[in-house]
C-alpha cells in the first residue's frame, strides 16, 4: 500500500531525473556477486543489486527425459521467498508470486516445444537418448526483497549455471546386446564440463514513473510505477523474452522507448556477472 | 474398476514439418490473415456477461460474473477487484489432463488478468469483485489471446464500465517469416513469439509476451503486425457489439 501524495512525489521526482537514492532514471545500485557459494551444489552463485539479495543454485541429477522431447536434457525452476525477506511475500500470494517469478525465468532460458531457439543448449545435456539425460535444477532463493527482484535472479542464475559442473559420464553398452546400456560417471571431481551460458539473457525491470521509463526500482519505486516491462536480453543485444505487468496501458512509442533503454543497460549488467565468474578462475 | 489397467496412448497423427509451402499456409492463409472468426455474446444466460469465441479450432468461453462484494481478505479498496480464471478442459489438448488448476492454467489466469484490468475502469466498483471465467474447450493455437479478447467483449457485455476494449493476437515467427494468428501446429515450429494486446482506440498496450530471440528491427515488425491483426480484430468485436445491442 501506498499513499497517492507518495506516487506523486516520486512520479515528479522521476520527471526531472531525480530518485529518492540520488540516482539517474538509468542508473544501476551496485551490483555484487560471487559464484560458488554452496559446495553441495553443482554450482551456486549470491547477488546483491543495492538492497535485494538473492542466491541461485544449480543441482545437477541424472534422470529420464521428457517423451515429447527425447533428445534434451530437462531443466526445473523453482524461486521461493525466504520466509524472513518481505512480509508480502506470506501465505498463497507469495506463492503465486514466485511461481510467476519462476516462469518468466523459464520462459528467457527454456527453448519452444520443438526444441528450436533458447538460450541454453539441452541438446548437449542428453547422455542416452529417450533413456537417460541431465536434469538441471535451478533454485532461486530471495534472501532480502528490496524491488528488482526479477533482474537480481536472471543475473545470479546466469553466475550459477556458468559455474555448474556437470561431470562426464559415457556410455557403455552392455555385454549381452539385449540387455540396457549401461551409464558410467567419472568419479574424479576435476573433470567436467561446463554449460555454455554466452546466450543466456539477463532479464531487467522497466517500469514507468510518472510517464518515464526507469531502471532497476526499488521496492517503493514498485509501488509507485504504473506499468512494468520485464525485458530479458542477451549478450549480443537481442530481446529475448518480455512480459508485461502492468495496472495501465502502454503506449507504443513509450514501449520502443522501454526496449531500447533495456538493450542500452543489459550489457553492462552483464559485464558485472562476467567479472565475477572470471575472479573464481583466477583465484 | 481393477486398478492395473495399463493405459496405451493411441498412435497421434505427427505435426507438420513444414507450415509454409510455398509462401501459404497449410489451411491456405496467408501470413498476415486471421483464421475464420466467429464471436457470439450472451451465451450463458445466468452470467452477467458472457462470449463465446471460436478461430478455427481454438474454442473457448468466458462468463462475466459480478460485481459481487469483496472477499474479506481483500481488504478494503477504492478500486473493485478483476478476478481472473482460465480453465482448460480435460479433453482440449492432445492428451487428456487432470481437473484441477495447473501451472500453465494459473499462468494464464495471471496474463489475462494484467491484459484486461488497464481497461477496466476499476474505480467504477469499490469493494467489489467482478469475476472473468474463462474455459478453453478446444486448444488449436493462441488461446491466451483469443481469451483475452473475448473476455473484454464479454465485460462489455456484462456492461462493466471500461476505457476501451481489449483485442489481443499473436505473431509467430516460423523460418524467418512471421505469421499472424498461427495455430498450434504453426506454433510448434516456432523459435519466437509475441503476443500482443492492445486497446486500439486509445493506442495503448496492455500485455506483451515475447519468446524466443529477437532483434531490435524484427520486433518492431512483429510488434507492427501484430498492432494491425488488433486493429482488425477490434471492428470484428465492435460489430458483434453493435448487433448483439440492435440485432440486423
Amino acid at each position: 500500500m501506498i499513499s497517492r501524495y507518495e506516487r506523486l512525489y516520486t512520479a515528479e521526482g522521476a520527471k526531472q531525473g531525480l530518485r529518492a537514492d540520488g540516482r539517474n532514471c538509468d542508473t544501476f545500485r551496485p551490483v555484487s556477486c560471487s559464484t560458488g557459494v554452496f559446495e553441495q551444489c553443482s554450482g551456486s552463485a549470491r547477488l546483491r543489486i543495492g538492497g535485494t539479495h538473492v542466491v541461485a543454485t544449480v543441482k545437477v541429477e541424472l534422470g529420464a527425459p521428457t517423451p515429447a522431447t527425447p533428445q534434451y536434457g530437462r531443466l526445473s525452476f523453482a524461486v521461493d521467498y525466504s520466509p524472513c525477506s518481505a512480509a508480502t511475500a506470506q501465505g498463497r500470494r507469495g506463492e503465486d508470486q514466485s511461481s510467476e517469478l519462476a516462469r518468466a525465468l523459464e520462459q528467457s532460458i527454456r527453448p519452444s516445444q520443438s526444441g528450436k531457439g533458447g538460450a541454453l543448449d539441452l541438446q548437449s545435456l542428453c547422455v542416452l537418448p529417450g533413456k537417460t539425460c541431465w536434469v538441471l535444477h535451478v533454485d532461486g532463493l530471495i534472501l532480502n526483497a528490496d524491488g528488482s527482484v526479477l533482474d537480481a535472479l536472471s543475473l545470479a542464475i546466469k553466475a550459477a549455471l556458468g559455474d555448474t559442473s556437470i561431470p562426464l559420464a559415457s556410455v557403455v553398452a552392455a555385454e549381452d546386446p539385449a540387455d540396457q546400456p549401461e551409464i558410467d560417471i567419472d568419479p574424479d571431481p576435476s573433470k567436467y564440463t561446463r554449460l555454455d551460458i554466452q546466450r543466456i539473457p539477463v532479464t531487467l525491470s522497466i517500469g514507468l514513473i510518472g510517464g518515464l521509463p526507469v531502471v532497476d526500482l526499488t521496492e517503493h519505486e514498485e509501488l509507485c510505477a504504473d506499468s512494468m516491462l520485464h525485458v530479458s536480453v542477451n549478450e549480443r543485444g537481442r530481446i529475448c523474452g518480455i512480459t508485461q505487468r502492468a495496472t495501465s496501458g502502454i503506449n507504443p512509442a513509450t514501449l520502443q522507448e522501454m526496449l531500447a533503454m533495456a538493450q542500452r543497460a543489459a550489457p553492462k549488467l552483464l559485464q558485472s556477472v562476467q567479472r565475477a565468474s572470471s575472479q573464481m578462475e583466477t583465484a | 474398476m481393477p486398478k492395473d489397467v495399463v493405459s496405451v496412448p493411441l498412435p497421434r497423427k505427427p505435426r507438420p514439418t513444414n507450415v509454409i509451402v510455398n509462401g501459404t499456409r497449410l489451411d491456405g492463409r496467408g501470413p498476415e490473415e486471421f483464421r475464420p472468426i466467429f464471436l457470439s455474446t450472451g451465451v450463458i444466460p445466468q452470467a452477467s456477461g458472457s462470449v463465446y469465441a471460436e478461430l478455427d479450432k481454438t474454442k473457448l468461453m468466458v462468463g462475466i460474473y459480478g460485481p459481487r462484494p469483496s472477499d474479506r481478505w481483500h481488504g478494503f479498496s477504492e478500486e473493485g477487484h478483476l478476478d481472473c480464471d482460465v480453465k482448460m478442459a480435460p479433453f482440449s489438448g492432445g492428451q487428456r489432463t487432470k481437473w484441477g488448476q495447473s501451472p500453465e492454467e494459473r499462468e494464464m489466469a495471471g496474463l489475462l488478468g494484467v491484459a484486461v484490468e488497464a481497461g477496466v475502469q476499476r474505480s467504477a466498483f469499490p469493494k467489489a469483485t467482478v469475476d472473468v471465467q474463462c474455459l478453453v474447450l478446444e486448444a488449436g493455437g493462441g488461446e491466451l489471446a483469443v481469451a483475452v479478447a473475448a473476455a473484454s467483449l464479454a465485460l462489455a457485455d456484462a456492461a462493466i464500465p471500461m476505457r476501451d476494449l481489449i483485442t489481443s493476437c499473436t505473431v509467430s515467427r516460423v523460418d524467418n517469416q512471421l505469421l499472424l494468428d498461427a495455430t498450434s501446429d504453426e506454433a510448434f515450429q516456432e523459435d519466437g513469439s509475441v503476443l500482443l494486446a492492445m486497446m486500439p482506440s486509445l493506442n495503448q498496450v496492455t500485455q506483451l509476451l515475447v519468446k524466443g530471440a529477437w532483434s531490435g528491427g524484427e520486433l518492431d515488425e512483429a510488434i507492427q503486425l501484430g498492432m494491425t491483426g488488433c486493429a482488425e480484430m477490434d471492428g470484428i468485436c465492435r460489430q458483434v457489439l453493435q448487433e448483439a445491442i440492435a440485432p440486423p
